[in-house]
């Protein structure tokens, strides 16, 4: 199977990716050394990826570490026409770590992140709840995370689909 | 500035936070600068946030340009004495991004990408489907993110207002 591509990226970039995945403020010497290629071949490569936006680099708050305890996940059924609007209002929650739009059973896929039950209550009734356009919202709370991490870029370099 | 409500973060800290989730890989002398601190100031405090896994800074990549083409969501459905194992079997696919423990009709939700349809059919029939213990999945896919964020620290502030 080939890989799809849009942009021409090979196998340097791919590693530089994979350094940065991993370590987003890794420096470029570090990298360079590992990978037996000069300072300034991956500042240009790492700054095209980043200019280019291919790679944001960003940090990310351990939540249960600051007392963010309680994560769920809401799967939404919007009224026809009306998935972007409610998406557009949903988004601006401080709480939402993830929105994206679906197809399949449900329209709206919302990550949210709350203190507690009583926030995440609070958040679900009086703000989610009353927004017009939203048929229906199903509701889980994340017991476990067994997994999270960035795709394998492995894929793409050699089209496997095992490890 | 406000008081943070948290004993291991105060509001010095959360600034640092708030420059980083927006940059990764600002300099020390910018954050400094905007903050009216010291440069070895934010390099210690950078330091003891990672150090003790209060942040973590990382690089994510765009799935579409670089040829992840089809993103989707796949609920699985698991018996109950048996969803932990079946998780962290899919958890071995390089395709799986994310696998959650969730409650509700189905015990698992993994995300995926893959390179195109074909891609994501081989690891549905071949692979996922034919693991012991799943009795059914339920796959959406991912037509356009919205948001991708982490949750704000923002909220960490005791006058954080809903």
């Amino acid at each position: 199977m080939k890989p799809s591509r849009k942009l021409p990226l090979d196998e340097l970039d791919l590693a530089i990716l994979t350094h940065l995945g991993e370590n987003g403020r890794k420096s470029f010497s570090d990298i360079a050394a590992d990978l037996d290629v000069t300072v300034s071949t991956i500042s240009t490569r790492a700054n095209r990826l980043i200019d280019d936006q291919v790679l944001t680099v960003l940090g990310f708050l351990n939540p249960l570490r600051v007392g963010i305890t309680v994560g769920a996940t809401l799967f939404i059924n919007c009224q026809p026409g009306q998935v972007e609007a409610v998406a557009e209002v949903i988004s601006v929650f401080p709480e939402v770590s993830w929105l994206a739009l679906f197809s399949g059973d449900f329209d709206l896929h919302v990550e949210i992140r709350c203190r507690d039950i009583a926030h995440l209550t609070e958040l679900l009734i009086e703000r989610i709840q009353t927004i017009s356009g939203i048929e229906k919202v199903r509701f889980s709370l994340q017991l476990r995370h067994l997994k999270l991490k960035q795709p394998s870029v492995s894929l793409l370099v050699s089209g496997e689909t095992s490890e | 500035m406000t008081k943070s409500q948290n004993l291991l973060v105060d509001e010095l800290d959360i600034a640092i936070l708030a420059h980083l989730e927006e940059d990764g890989r600002k300099s020390l002398s910018d954050i400094a600068a905007d903050l009216g601190v010291t440069v070895s100031t934010v390099g210690n405090r950078l330091k003891r946030l990672i150090d003790e896994e209060i942040l973590s800074i990382h690089g994510f990549l765009d799935p579409h340009q670089v040829g992840f083409n089809v993103p989707a969501l796949i609920l699985v459905s698991a018996k109950p004495t048996e969803i932990e194992r079946v998780g962290m079997e899919i958890a071995k696919f390089p395709e799986v991004l994310a696998v959650i423990m969730i409650t509700g009709d189905f015990g698992l939700s993994v995300e995926v990408q893959c390179r195109d349809t074909d891609h994501l059919t081989e690891l549905l029939l071949n692979r996922l489907q034919p693991i012991s213990g799943i009795r059914d999945t339920r796959t959406s896919i991912l037509l356009r993110e919205i948001k991708v964020k982490q949750p704000s620290v923002k909220m960490l502030l005791s006058d954080f207002q809903n």
